[in-house]
């Protein structure tokens, strides 16, 4: 029922999708009459993605000697697909920066999600089992389920969120089951074929955090790429983690560091080089994708810091509070004063901004005096910082700043969805009223000239409150009607889940199993693969009913779903007809397979003893197999052919399987 | 307040500015009309000298901007005389030119002394 549930998702129009040309492209590719060259022209529109595929094109050994200019170029070394694939991957970075659940930490998600694809990318180079630009894409896509879910439920995925966290994936997948009846792992793995990458990949994508836990087959086309990603997501986390672990923590790190060296079967110094150059590359593709990236700690760093542990003994103080990852833009001050003053009022967030303390000093009191919570930054790129971690509801900033002047921090902040909505009061200096029009062009929407009145600061700031006030009204409607819609979305699919289940049996009824052969009727004309169905009869029920009641008749019914659901097989669509009637659809089978599973199912329903305190005795079923041929012009035609098959059984002596084409043989009415 | 020495600040001081000063503070801060006293004597002397040097060197941007934050400090101060003679400084500064700002220094020279002494005094 998976794939209905996605379905569904998609409908809500909030899956993260790649933008416009990625769109256009993967359009193209799908409909099979455009050439490599005009997708490579439809690429190019898009200069930004250009420069980041050929990044990511001319990094393989080969290319960088003799660089691609163009994706033309890139095509024709690479593929089609590939590049396509690529600019898939690169795309949704930029297309899903930011978003609307509240405790999911984008910039960390996507910062993780870039440190894996470099590794994975470097691994695959290394061992030359996939192609390094997949490994890639895959590494930076294969979390997108959980992008996902907080796309379509940003609330309910906040709550689950804060409540189990996302460390460890098996059990956010189960409460993700529980809630949305889909994990992310299956939402991802759609997400990726709807996109057209190959199934071998996808597959991989779904297994490879279980290596280890599981056995994956060696011969499983998904194999390979499944340990590429393994051995990226071992090695990028624990790096990761290594930058701002304890002294203690350290030394497990490096002993799991070394225990994927040797399961990787690198040199200590290969293995060194391959850890430092993943740490370079997440850098740099970290500046070109505008993610932030941070420090990765090195393989040496890791051992000596582990080393020390040991030799101290005692646990190493913790290095520093928030350490500030992606580089320092000029002083930042982040003290939070919170007061317990409020004058009836509410209190609100506001970011003080001026590069002269004395002057940053005194708003900053004047505003906490008046009972609000104040951040302060003292000049405009550490103000813009700070807003867009802390989201204050009111910016109050000099005008005149060395850098970054009053008005350019708001049009930068104007510039971001969340920016617009902030109130930005601005302080002017007694000779630049005649320039307050050029303020209001930037977006500012009130000013107070400096030195300033308390009292009129706190005037203007009343009519910032109310204007935020109406805001957050407006923006928390709008919240619930979103929610009221997911709700009921939610509502209709389990509605529709109950509409399409049989009552009796819990199989799916006939509604859904027809709409299900519909479908797989025109995959297999599509793909041209073999499709049968296996009709099954029970045997004698109306006697069943006559003789013991509608009690047993039940009972027997329920007691042959049970056996039929639990002996079908992965694949196998197990239903209800009605009556005493079921149907196995088996895609991409022969009528001589359909016939073995018959077979099974019939063996398993008459080894099944039925108890129960009226009835005690072995039910037998009557089952007829027919495979799609040419001339069936339907589905209807197919179901018709495993009717008469079933007749067939009955009239040969019940409890058996009959096949169409021994029908057909005995020259049978077809 | 009512002390002899005050007369010769109490022109370069607007002791209204303090006691608002002082009620900011209040009894959650009583500390903040000296902190800021404290951060006025020492980033005031060094603007007092970057007009200085900036002055006998031309270079009329770094002139412009140590006038234009001392002006600020000044008027957070309460001092309304050493920050009308900033404005001055800063406007003509503007111009890119240096005509007249010498004696403004001097002025603000000698005035910033009496600043200085008042706001010592208010420790006292």
């Amino acid at each position: 029922m998976f794939r209905q549930t996605f379905e569904e998702l998609k409908l809500t129009g909030q899956l993260p999708s790649p933008p416009g040309v990625v769109m256009r492209v993967l359009k193209m590719s799908q409909s099979d009459s455009h050439s490599a060259e005009e997708i490579s022209q439809t690429i190019m529109a898009d200069s930004a993605l250009t420069g980041r595929l050929l990044k990511l094109a001319n990094s393989a050994g080969s290319a960088v000697a003799n660089p691609a200019t163009t994706v033309s170029e890139a095509t024709m070394r690479l593929g089609v697909r590939t590049v396509m694939n690529v600019a898939l991957g690169l795309s949704l970075v930029s297309a899903n920066r930011s978003g609307r659940c509240s405790t999911f930490d984008y910039d960390r998600y996507w910062s993780t999600a870039l440190a894996r694809a470099v590794a994975a990318q470097n691994i695959a180079r290394q061992f030359r089992t996939v192609p390094a630009a997949e490994a890639y894409v895959l590494g930076l896509l294969s979390e997108i389920g959980k992008l996902a879910l907080a796309s379509v439920y940003p609330e309910e995925y906040s709550v689950i969120l804060g409540r189990v966290g996302d460390e460890d994936g098996v059990v956010l997948a189960r409460v993700e089951r529980e809630e949305f009846e889909i994990d992310h792992g299956d939402v991802g793995s759609y997400m990726l074929e709807d996109w057209g990458l190959p199934a071998n990949f996808t597959q991989a994508v779904q297994v490879y955090e279980q290596i280890g836990r599981i056995e994956i087959p060696e011969n499983s086309e998904a194999a390979p790429m499944a340990r590429v990603l393994n051995c990226a997501h071992r090695l990028s986390s624990t790096c990761l983690k290594a930058s701002a672990a304890s002294m203690e923590d350290a030394v497990e790190l490096a002993a799991r560091l070394e225990e994927l060296r040797t399961m990787m079967n690198m040199e200590p110094e290969p293995f060194s080089q391959l850890c430092r150059t993943i740490g370079r590359e997440w850098t740099e593709w970290g500046a070109i994708l505008d993610v932030p990236t941070g420090k990765m700690a090195t393989l040496e760093e890791i051992r000596s810091r582990g080393e020390a542990a040991q030799a101290l003994g005692v646990r190493a103080p913790n290095s520093g509070g928030n350490q500030d990852a992606s580089g320092d833009q000029g002083p930042v001050h982040a003290e939070v004063v919170h007061h317990g003053h409020e004058d009836g009022s509410k209190q609100m967030r506001i970011l003080a901004v001026d590069d002269d303390p004395m002057s940053l000093k005194l708003l900053e009191r004047t505003l906490t005096k008046a009972g609000h919570s104040v951040i302060t930054a003292s000049n405009g790129e550490a103000a813009l910082k700070l807003a867009l971690e802390q989201s204050p509801h009111i910016v109050i900033a000099d005008w005149m700043m060395p850098q970054m002047d009053g008005l350019q921090l708001c049009q930068s902040l104007r510039r971001i969805e969340y920016g617009r909505n902030i109130f930005f009061l601005l302080l002017t200096g007694r000779g630049e009223e005649d320039r307050i029009v050029e303020a209001f062009d930037a977006g500012v929407d009130d000013y107070v000239t400096k030195p300033f009145n308390p009292r009129v600061m706190m005037a203007r700031l009343k009519g910032g409150q109310r204007v935020i006030e109406l805001q957050e009204r407006v923006e928390s409607d709008r919240k619930m009607i979103l929610k009221q819609v997911a709700e009921l979305g939610l509502m209709t699919r389990k509605l529709r889940s109950a509409a399409l289940t049989d009552v009796l049996t819990e199989l799916p009824n006939r509604r859904y199993i027809m709409k299900r052969l519909e479908s797989d009727w025109g995959t297999s004309l599509r793909t041209n693969s073999p499709l049968s169905v296996v009709m099954i009869d029970i045997d004698h029920f109306k006697k069943v009913n006559d003789t013991y009641g509608h009690d047993v008749g039940d009972l027997v019914l329920k007691e042959t779903a049970r056996v039929l659901r639990a002996v079908a097989r992965q694949g196998e669509e197990l239903a209800r007809l009605g009556g005493e009637e079921f149907i196995v659809i088996c895609p991409n089978s022969t009528e001589a397979q359909a016939a073995i599973a018959a077979e099974r199912l019939r063996a398993a329903v008459e080894r099944n003893l039925v108890k129960s305190p009226m009835f005690e005795g072995r039910v037998t079923v009557s089952l007829g197999v027919a495979q799609r041929t040419a001339d069936m012009t339907s589905q209807d035609a197919l179901v018709k052919a495993a009717d008469e098959a079933v007749y067939g059984a009955k009239t040969g002596g019940r409890n058996r399987a009959c096949v169409v084409s021994s029908l057909q043989r005995k020259a049978l009415p077809a | 307040m009512t002390d002899n020495h005050e007369n010769e600040g109490g022109d370069a001081l607007d002791m209204r500015v303090i006691q608002d000063l002082r009620d900011l503070g209040g009894e959650d801060d009583p500390g903040l009309l000296f902190e800021l006293v404290g951060m006025f004597l020492t980033d005031a002397p060094q603007r007092i000298r970057e007009i200085e040097t900036s002055l006998a060197n031309g270079d009329v941007k770094t002139l412009e901007r140590a006038a234009h934050t001392l002006k600020s400090s000044c008027a957070n101060i309460g001092a309304p005389k050493l920050s009308e003679i900033c404005k001055k400084i800063e406007e003509i500064a503007r111009t890119r030119s240096t005509d007249g700002i010498a004696p403004l220094l001097s002025a603000a020279q000698g005035n910033y002394g009496q600043v200085e002494i008042a706001l010592k005094q208010l420790a006292s």
